[in-house]
């Protein structure tokens, strides 16, 4: 401990980033005043710090940890497509989906004050009712597929807190390819 | 010009293999000539992929839809400039140029060490050139950008085919801020390349003292800017394009770029400790072998399409060939690790938890914790379908609430850190440092507190911004005083000179300024508005204190689009302060799709955000607003992290690493049990 009390002020000559920067300022310290002391007291020291660290990192991570469980019962969604939710014979009440579907032409109507539209997938359909405040995006239109995040409503309905979209990649479907070599 | 561009890269790859294989002959050898011979296949490579990435272009620039690439990513009447950056409008060109930045690397590489590290260097071709020709083979057999299209026959026989016009590059991309985000971001990727390399040289060579770690440093920090940057230009594009009023949504594509980046942070700041100190060196090397793999792991889930994201590129089937190649470098690199542990042994302890090491070792920590989180939260949905057979997404709440305190303990201990010594610190210097940071944090944190607000994170982030900010002006001014003194300097030279002549450690301390920055900036999220409404010509919208009228609406049509557009004036408190116009696109060419062209007043305090939502028959307008506060201050601060590590990365004289050798055990001769 003793030996320790002479130490400068911290940025005097502790440099975060390398010797470089012990230049133009204070002090040309001897770099083996760094390396004394090695006995068995420091040793004991060693232990503790060492300790210490370990103590500190297991709160953190268990701490985030916990955070992060609380979050994910927040927001974990089943992500699955529109004709397994039709299969699904556990009860939705209570669960988050996420659905995959194509949004069928012609289904979208933007005139109730809340839009509706269907999407599907293989040959299964839901009507989807928009619930969510978030601009819907561009992509979002007929034929494009969309994925819905939201639950099931009592009327059978599945009312979507956010929709994502993306658009059908129909170009590369026309024609084939091969390689020039 | 098809036909150039496939012999090029086919070329390019031979030349890859040769490189390889005369590298590892010419070192089992020990002929130097056969190394020099590998030196050249190298440049020979990084020439032929050159003139591939140049016979593309020449494609897109004379509308040969011929060939895939083109058709599927220009039009004819794209602009020449969104043509060029068609290159990697799409999948498979965007390979080819990610395939020439890895080239070029090797090339620079290969270049600088020429003289220099004669020992390492083979491996180090070796290393490049498998990475290289791994790409390579993607960009050659599985997604060849000079593919061309054809018609196929009922009968099986075909003939070739010619598009009238093309797809036309994604209008989401035709913005500037997209134009320069995927090279820039690629770059970032790509570099952390050559550390790995040095780093596999290293241990193979069994120098593993600080060589690797000084000849890599600088490629490190300027790695580790391009992606920082390549990120912050994403969020732009996002906040301006995408048109939802926000600049990050922990989408996997994002997070998949963000995870390399707080390892290699972490790194950035471990190998100071092992510099100083000669500690960590098992931990350094496993962060050099994540960052990498975390690189190339970024580009797996964009392209494979693994997990599902709006900004991934079309599924593909690169996916299993990125597995196999994670796996086999994952597990090479480990076995290396493993056989070279007496060599990487810690020359010293943790001797307090009260030290620099010790605040380097939580900061290690946190970052590997959040990279570890943002992992798990993105592929939550591959790993539960594998466990439990049903896909299960996470969504922001998961991220932020590990994010959140993550980002501020990280601004604690930026604060912290520089004020412990190295070794240990007594209180007494502990109580001297925090004496004047600890005041102006409590004289903030009680300002907050009196101007109503009570939102806990955002409270803590002020106070803690004004802490770190406090200790980075005292060592500024600490410095400056003293070279005063000493030097007679006026106080502004003083300051300049200071910084030049300790620039890695000035440098990194004004990166934390724009770290501070950036943290007011993400802390204005928590008081974001919005409203909407459907607007009829002269009605009235107002969030906060602005009202925004709707003076006209307006359609017509630009270079390859037709817009529709909203004019509203906005009042703040009553009075005018100008007109915004935000604007839905329809893209003529290929997929007609819309794009959003929000309308932004920017200012330090706020951002007003103004998206045109959609068009009634009747003329009036849907206007969502926003008002995002403080979101000026990540981009300034971003602009100030690039001065800061610029700083940094330029070289300071006479400190250009060593160039021998060094000997095998030579610092680790106290601890080599072999010895």
């Amino acid at each position: 401990m003793q030996a320790n009390n002479n130490l400068a002020p911290p940025s005097d000559f502790n440099s975060p980033f390398g010797k470089a920067a012990l230049d133009g300022i204070l002090l040309k310290e001897p770099r083996f005043r760094f390396r004394h002391k090695e006995g068995r007291d420091s040793l004991m020291n060693n232990v503790s710090a060492k300790a210490k660290f370990v103590l500190g990192g297991v709160v953190i991570v268990a701490a985030l940890g916990w955070l992060g469980f609380v979050g994910f019962e927040e927001s974990k969604a089943y992500y699955i497509t529109v004709d397994e939710y039709a299969a699904l014979t556990e009860p939705r009440e209570g669960r988050v989906f996420k659905l995959a579907g194509d949004v069928v032409a012609g289904s979208i109507d933007r005139s109730k004050p809340q839009m509706e539209f269907i999407i599907a997938s293989n040959n299964k359909e839901i009507l989807v009712r928009y619930v969510g405040k978030d601009i819907i995006p561009d992509t979002f239109r007929d034929g494009s597929t969309a994925l819905v995040e939201g639950s099931a409503a009592p009327d059978g309905t599945f009312h979507a807190r956010h929709i994502e979209a993306k658009c059908a990649s129909k170009y590369e479907a026309e024609y084939d390819k091969r390689t020039t070599s | 010009m098809a036909s150039f561009g496939n012999f090029c890269i086919l070329f390019a790859l031979c030349l890859s293999g040769y490189a390889l294989l005369a590298a590892l002959i010419g070192v089992s050898q020990r002929r130097q000539t056969i190394v020099r011979s590998a030196e050249h296949a190298v440049y020979a490579a990084t020439g032929a992929i050159t003139l591939a990435l140049f016979s593309l272009l020449y494609l897109l620039l004379t509308d040969d839809f011929s060939v895939s690439h083109v058709a599927n990513s220009s039009s004819r009447e794209l602009p020449v400039f969104f043509k060029i950056a068609a290159i990697w409008g799409a999948h498979d060109g965007s390979m080819l140029l990610w395939v020439f930045f890895t080239s070029l690397f090797c090339a620079l590489v290969v270049w600088l060490n020429r003289f220099r590290h004669r020992d390492m260097m083979p491996y180090v071709i070796a290393v490049l050139m498998i990475d290289l020709g791994f790409f390579l083979c993607l960009n050659v057999f599985i997604s060849n950008p000079f593919t061309q299209l054809a018609q196929v026959f009922p009968d099986g026989s075909y003939q070739s085919f010619l598009p009238t016009d093309g797809r036309g590059l994604n209008p989401l991309l035709q913005h500037w801020a997209m134009v320069i985000h995927p090279p820039v971001l690629y770059l970032g990727f790509i570099g952390f390349l050559v550390p790995f390399a040095f780093a596999i040289a290293a241990l193979i060579t069994r120098q593993l003292g600080d060589t690797w770690i000084r000849t890599t440093r600088r490629w490190t920090l300027l790695t580790w800017l391009f992606l920082g940057i390549g990120l912050i230009l994403g969020g732009k594009w996002a906040y301006v394009v995408l048109g939802w009023g926000g600049y990050w949504a922990w989408d996997p594509v994002e997070n998949s770029s963000l995870m390399p980046w707080l390892v290699s942070t972490a790194f950035l700041h471990s190998v100071i400790v092992q510099e100083r100190r000669g500690m960590l060196k098992i931990w350094n090397m496993l962060l050099v072998i994540i960052t990498y793999l975390l690189g190339i792991f970024g580009t797996f889930i964009t392209r494979s399409g693994i997990v599902s994201s709006v900004h991934a590129f079309a599924a593909s089937n690169l996916g299993q060939f990125f597995i196999i190649y994670m796996s086999a470098v994952l597990g090479v690199s480990l076995i290396l690790v493993a056989s070279r542990l007496q060599y990487l042994k810690s020359e010293r302890r943790l001797d307090s938890i009260l030290s620099r090491e010790s605040a380097f070792l939580f900061n290690n920590l946190i970052l590997v914790v959040a990279c570890f989180a943002i992992l798990w939260g993105t592929m939550f949905p591959v790993l539960s379908e594998w466990i439990r057979d049903t896909q299960i997404t996470v969504g922001p709440p998961f991220f932020n609430n590990i994010n959140v305190p993550i980002g501020l303990l990280l601004l604690l201990l930026t604060g912290v850190g520089p004020l412990f010594a190295w070794r240990k610190t007594s209180l007494e210097s502990l109580r001297k440092a925090f004496l004047l940071p600890s005041i102006f944090a409590v004289a903030t944190c009680a300002a907050v507190l009196a101007a109503g607000v009570r939102n806990f994170s955002f409270v803590v982030c002020m106070t803690l911004c004004t802490f770190v900010l406090v200790t980075i002006v005292e060592e500024f001014y600490k410095g400056t005083r003293i070279r005063m003194s000493s030097r007679g300097e006026n106080p502004l030279l003083a300051a300049v000179n200071l910084t030049l002549k300790n620039r890695r450690r000035y440098g990194g301390y004004i990166v934390h300024l724009s770290i501070i920055f950036m943290f007011v900036g993400f802390a204005g999220n928590v008081f974001n508005q919005e409203a909407s409404g459907r607007l009829a010509k002269g009605a009235e919208l107002t969030i906060k204190d602005y009202s925004l009228k709707m003076v006209d609406y307006r359609e017509g049509a630009g270079s390859n689009y037709q817009y529709r557009r909203a004019v509203l004036d906005v009042y703040k408190d009553g009075k005018r302060i100008r007109t915004l116009e935000p604007e839905q696109r329809m893209f003529t060419a290929g997929q007609q799709q819309t794009t959003t062209e929000v309308a932004l007043h920017s200012t330090p305090k706020e951002d007003l955000y103004l998206v045109l939502a959609g068009v009634s028959r009747d003329g009036s307008v849907d206007i969502k607003a926003f008002v995002n506060p403080l979101v000026f201050w990540i981009w300034f601060g971003a602009a100030v992290m690039f001065f800061g590590a610029l700083i940094a990365l330029i070289p300071e004289k006479g400190r250009i690493g060593s160039t021998q050798p060094e000997l095998a055990g030579r610092q680790t001769a106290g601890v080599n049990p072999g010895v």
